[in-house]
């Protein structure tokens, strides 16, 4: 497995030297010169085929209306007057009726067979037939809710009827269902009232809630409200309101540090800043935040993005999988015990210029640019503990190394922040793993002070709805940027697949191994991890 | 063992040295030109309803893993007469390949009646059904019509002008289509009618139709300088309609219809003319059935087949959705995608370079020569089954009628679209003749290309018939006679063999049409003289075989063709 990603950089370069594909289309080249094409004949009548009836034989009399006594003029007009300015008369044209056909064979025995044209099935043919009919039936058995869902949609018409219902008009005001899924996050349903064209600017508006309970985790639920101007303060300048309140049952965590990981459980709970032993263990999340953004866009690739925010975390023991406490403990972990309030300023700088290269190429995968991004943000304690600095930056370039998009890209990634372990709280150490960050371990299976990430991917298509893509990430945490090694890090592959729709991905699956062993499967609807959104 | 070795050799050996003769016998009568299935049905067949959604889970999904699982007998096409060729029906009517049509007819299409001479138009309601929004109306000669416009937003003149070359190519072929055509209006000519109804995409009436709301629907539709609005006018499908024919099977409550679809030679064969036009939009929804009065026997009532909606076809699909996959992977296609993965997507892929070229108005850049596949063309969905079974019989069918329209004709075809610009008239053109060329290049070089096979007096006696045929490779220019030879060898009724072989040239009349005739053995004296004659075509990079069965007519005595087996 470790041969995996050299091979597939090696293939990867080759598309690029084998295609010549890599500049993109130039829309003005023309039109290329007809194909050089020798005339065709106008085949005779032969003697092997029979001439139909002459037009005159029948009139013409069902659905002729009014114009059965128009003058006939199809057939005898000249060959290549097609004048098209000058509408054409009415005309009389022959339709074959019963008076033709009366007398002929019926369909089956036109062949003028005499031998036996059908002998039918084999006895072989016909067991086959019994044997494959129970995987056969099991196969529609399997898809008959499916079926069953299509069939409804299409004869009830359901998509047109939602819509009625639960929109206006003009779709800019109505309700949605949502189902979300990520592997190791489990799925939960919600509706969403949403408005985007409040005052006629594009305003947006939306409020939603989901939950768990319906499908027996009462724990995981979720409320968002938020609103953005849109183009009301104009097409450079954007303000927004986010809150959201946010619950999940078992988010998993592994300590501090690279530790491997363990299924051996210490005797008595250790200190995760000072022992980097890894145990999978769980605990409640749950976060209540408001948010206000502006988004200055002083030009289309430029993005200068403010970011403030109030947040309480809490935390508790889960009750699924191995509790936190069991493992670590929970006085040594900050803001664990008393819970977390802050308040928070972020600054962003964004040059993006990630783009399709063509409209023929799907809506969100990208196929050239580059995006740059640093941040930096500031977490102002308001529960009594020690404020600090987070602070990070992006790098991604795609190469577009020829159509489909089939797409080389690179992206490093870091994260930090200035506390100690001490003092910062424990989830919001920046952390790897899961997500597209450090693909192949578990999600936020690594996390510390500070985190450093670089990732490699061919991205091909598959079909107009489907791309895959190959991967390499290689990557770990820190305590701080000072101890910047190569030394211990952690490198992932996998391959994995998309399915997009018209306005953007609509699922993502991968199958990732680890130089540490093992197999992740990860698939995810409605992505719930804010990643994608850096990364794509 | 080695005993068992040399038999097995003795036997492989002797089959390719002496293949067996076909079994297929012929009855010594007249071809089949049509078949009686406008018999009388009294009662209406039942509707039925087309879902796009179930049918793309059912295509891509489900039925293309049962169906093998039922371990369908591939077999050639039923509804074949003893010339391999497709007799008229209800659903088909030989036209261009059996009587060339005139440039002016093939313009013409069906068109019987021309409504933009009867103005004003009388709107009914809004249309039902599809994405666009558009009326029926009746002409002033109270002939009803469905209106759909050039929208705004759509490339221009393209899905209008597609619609109408692509009715009237398939006309030509055979197929039973709407009376369709172009036309330019004013805002004018189009009247509310009294009790007109404002109806949504399902039909249901949301109440009567208002001038604002007619404003409404014409607003989306694109307007000239001259205030004119390009309307694709469909005659309404006279009788009742019933819904599209299943892709499996027969209707069960229409006696007429006795051959499974998907073995019909007429929808087999259907597929080379999709592949020439890219008509990628195939699915039980692109056709209608009727149950019909007939025009010449009041009160019997029968169902007639008809071809609709062309309008995604010429590239069209792809140009509209901006996919460039289509006519080159079905939209949901496992096999390819697993291709693909396990390839990584390398190799050239000439097909997405079409987009590169500049869109002439009313033409999709993706309608090229050269990214055409015969073989590897497919539509959006794998569902309809009578393309999927199509075997090479039936592209040769279909092929050697597509390839039967010359340039007029295909001019004749495109004149209709009304097209603004004349440098897209003329693509149009060169790129049917340039499909059509690659269609016929790759199906005449796997079923031998002979085909208008008769049997002529050979001389001073009756017994020793005159074998003619078209070379249809040598008609279209791909070889010429000096290339080709023939040789022929004749059985008799039980396939022994009449005399010895003997090798031909094609015959100096072939180099200007492609015939060449061709003085055979002595037919024998049992059986009505029945004989045959084996026919392999014999060129450097090419070898096929077809078997021509010949008798003699009881009446006249004189010897004709009964039948043909193509091998």
């Amino acid at each position: 497995m470790k041969a995996a990603r050299p091979v597939a950089l090696a293939v990867v370069l080759a598309v690029s030297a084998t295609t010549g594909a890599l500049a993109a289309p130039d829309p003005k080249q023309p039109p290329p010169p007809p194909p050089p094409v020798p005339e065709l004949p106008i085949p005779p009548p032969s003697e092997g085929q029979v001439v139909p009836p002459p037009n005159d034989k029948v009139p013409v009399t069902a659905g002729s209306g009014s114009d059965a006594a128009a003058p006939a003029a199809g057939s005898a007009a000249p060959a290549g007057g097609s004048d098209t300015a000058a509408p054409t008369p009415d005309r009389d044209v022959h339709d074959t009726t019963a008076l033709d056909s009366a007398g002929a064979p019926v369909p089956g025995a036109e062949s003028g067979r005499t031998d036996v044209v059908d002998p039918g099935d084999s006895p072989v043919r016909v067991a086959g037939r019994v044997v494959l009919f129970v995987p056969k039936v099991l196969y529609e058995a399997l898809f008959l809710p499916v079926h069953g869902a299509f069939y409804a949609i299409d004869r009830y018409h359901i998509d047109q009827l939602y819509y009625r219902i639960f929109f206006n008009a003009n779709h800019t005001i109505g309700f949605i269902p949502t189902a979300t899924y990520e592997a190791g996050f489990g799925a939960s349903v919600g509706l969403r009232f949403q408005m985007t064209d409040v005052f006629g600017d594009k305003e947006r508006f939306a409020i939603q809630g989901t939950t768990g309970a319906l499908i027996g985790d009462p724990y995981r639920e979720s409320a968002l409200v938020e609103l953005h101007t849109g183009q009301r303060l104009g097409p450079h300048f954007e303000l927004g309101f986010v809150g959201n309140f946010d619950r999940r049952p078992a988010d998993p965590f592994w300590g501090i540090g690279n530790g491997d990981d363990t299924t051996t459980l210490p005797a008595t709970p250790i200190d995760p800043r000072t022992d980097p032993t890894a145990v999978e263990v769980y605990h409640r999340y749950q976060e209540s935040r408001v948010a206000l953004t502006a988004d200055v866009q002083p030009t289309p690739d430029v993005h200068l993005a403010f970011t403030g925010a109030l947040t309480e975390l809490k935390f508790d023991q889960s009750q699924q999988g191995v509790p936190l406490g069991q493992v670590y403990n929970p006085a040594d972990l900050p803001g664990f015990l008393g819970g977390v309030q802050h308040a928070y300023g972020e600054l962003e700088l964004r040059w993006d210029t990630r783009r399709r290269s063509t409209m023929w190429e799907p809506f969100k995968i990208y196929s050239g640019g580059s995006l740059v991004s640093v941040y930096a943000g500031r977490v102002d304690r308001l529960d009594g503990g020690v404020d600090f600095w987070r602070y990070g930056g992006e790098l991604q370039h795609f190469f577009r190394l020829a159509r489909g998009p089939r797409v080389l890209i690179t992206r490093v990634r870091a994260q930090g922040v200035s506390g100690g372990r001490a003092d910062v709280p424990f989830t919001e150490l920046p952390y790897l793993g899961g997500g597209d960050i450090l693909r192949g371990y578990s999600y936020e299976r690594f996390r510390d002070r500070a985190s450093l990430m670089g990732s490699i991917q061919y991205s091909w298509d598959l079909s107009s709805r489907v791309n895959a893509y190959l991967f390499s990430d290689i990557g770990r945490v820190y305590e701080s940027f000072d101890d910047l090694s190569a030394h211990g890090l952690h490198v992932s592959y996998g391959v994995g697949l998309d399915l997009h729709g018209d306005s953007g991905l609509v699922a993502t699956g991968y199958i990732a191994s680890t130089i540490d062993g093992g197999f992740l499967f990860t698939v995810a609807f409605n992505p719930i991890t804010d990643a994608r959104q850096r990364w794509r | 063992m080695k005993t068992m070795a040399a038999a097995l050799l003795a036997l492989f050996s002797g089959c390719s040295a002496s293949p067996p003769i076909p079994a297929a016998r012929f009855a010594n009568a007249p071809i089949v030109t049509i078949v009686d299935d406008r018999r009388d049905v009294p009662k209406q067949p039942e509707e039925l309803e087309f879902l796009p959604d179930l049918y793309l889970f059912d295509s891509a999904l489900e039925r293309v893993v049962t169906r093998p699982l039922e371990l369908p007998r591939i077999q050639r096409a039923l509804g074949v007469n003893a010339m391999d060729d497709a007799p008229d029906s209800t659903w088909f009517t030989n036209r261009n390949y059996v009587k060339a049509l005139t440039p002016e007819e093939v313009r013409l299409g069906p068109n019987t009646h021309t409504p933009e001479q009867h103005l004003p138009w009388t709107i009914s309601s809004t249309k039902v059904g599809g994405t666009t929004p558009g009326f029926i109306v009746k002409d002033s000669a109270g002939v009803k019509y469905q209106c759909k416009f050039d929208y705004a937003a759509s490339p221009t003149e393209l899905e209008t002008g597609t619609h109408i070359i692509v009715n009237r190519l398939m006309w030509a072929f055979g197929y039973n289509v709407a009376d369709d055509q172009i036309v330019y209006l004013h805002r004018e000519d189009f009247v509310i009618g009294k009790g007109a109804k404002h109806k949504d995409s399902l039909g249901k009436t949301l109440g009567p139709l208002q001038q604002s709301q007619v404003d409404e629907i014409l607003g989306h539709a694109r307007i000239g300088p001259d205030g004119s609005i390009r309307v694709l006018a469909s005659r309404w499908i006279e009788g009742n309609t019933i819904g599209g024919h299943a892709s499996e099977g027969v209707r069960a409550d229409d006696p007429n219809d006795r051959i499974p679809h998907e073995k019909r030679r007429d929808l087999r064969g259907m597929r080379p003319f999709d592949a020439w036009t890219d008509s990628v939009d195939v699915t039980e929804g692109q056709f209608v059935d009727s149950w019909m009065e007939d025009p010449a026997i009041p009160k019997r009532h029968y169902v007639k087949h008809y071809a609709i909606d062309f309008g995604k076809s010429l590239g069209a699909m792809g140009q509209i959705s901006f996919d460039w996959w289509r006519a080159h992977a079905y939209t949901v296609d496992v096999p390819a995608m697993v291709k693909g993965l396990f390839t990584l997507g390398i190799g050239d892929r000439p097909w997405q370079k079409r987009a590169d070229r500049e869109q002439l108005k009313g033409v999709s850049s993706l309608f090229d020569v050269e990214s055409l596949e015969p073989e590897g063309w497919r539509p959006d969905i794998q569902g309809y089954l009578a393309l999927r079974d199509a075997d090479r019989f039936d592209e040769f069918w279909g092929t050697k009628i597509l390839a039967s329209f010359t340039r007029e004709q295909l001019m004749g075809a495109v004149k209709a679209a009304k097209l603004s610009d004349p440098r897209s008239e003329q693509y149009l053109v060169d790129t049917l003749v340039g499909r059509q060329r690659k269609m016929a290049a790759y199906w005449y070089a796997r079923v031998n290309p002979l085909d208008r096979f008769a049997a002529e007096p050979g001389g001073t006696t009756t017994t020793v018939p005159r074998i003619c045929f078209d070379d249809l490779a040598i008609k279209i220019g791909f070889v010429t006679a000096a290339q080709t030879q023939y040789a022929l060898q004749a059985y008799d009724y039980a396939g022994t063999p009449l005399g010895a072989p003997f090798v031909v040239a094609a015959s100096s009349e072939a180099a200007a049409a492609g015939r060449t005739c061709v003085m055979a053995a002595a037919m024998p004296a049992d059986h009505d003289g029945y004989a045959m004659y084996r026919v392999d075509t014999r060129r450097t990079e090419y070898a096929g075989t077809t078997y021509v069965h010949v008798a003699r007519d009881p009446e006249t005595r004189a010897a004709r063709v009964i039948g043909i087996w193509r091998l």
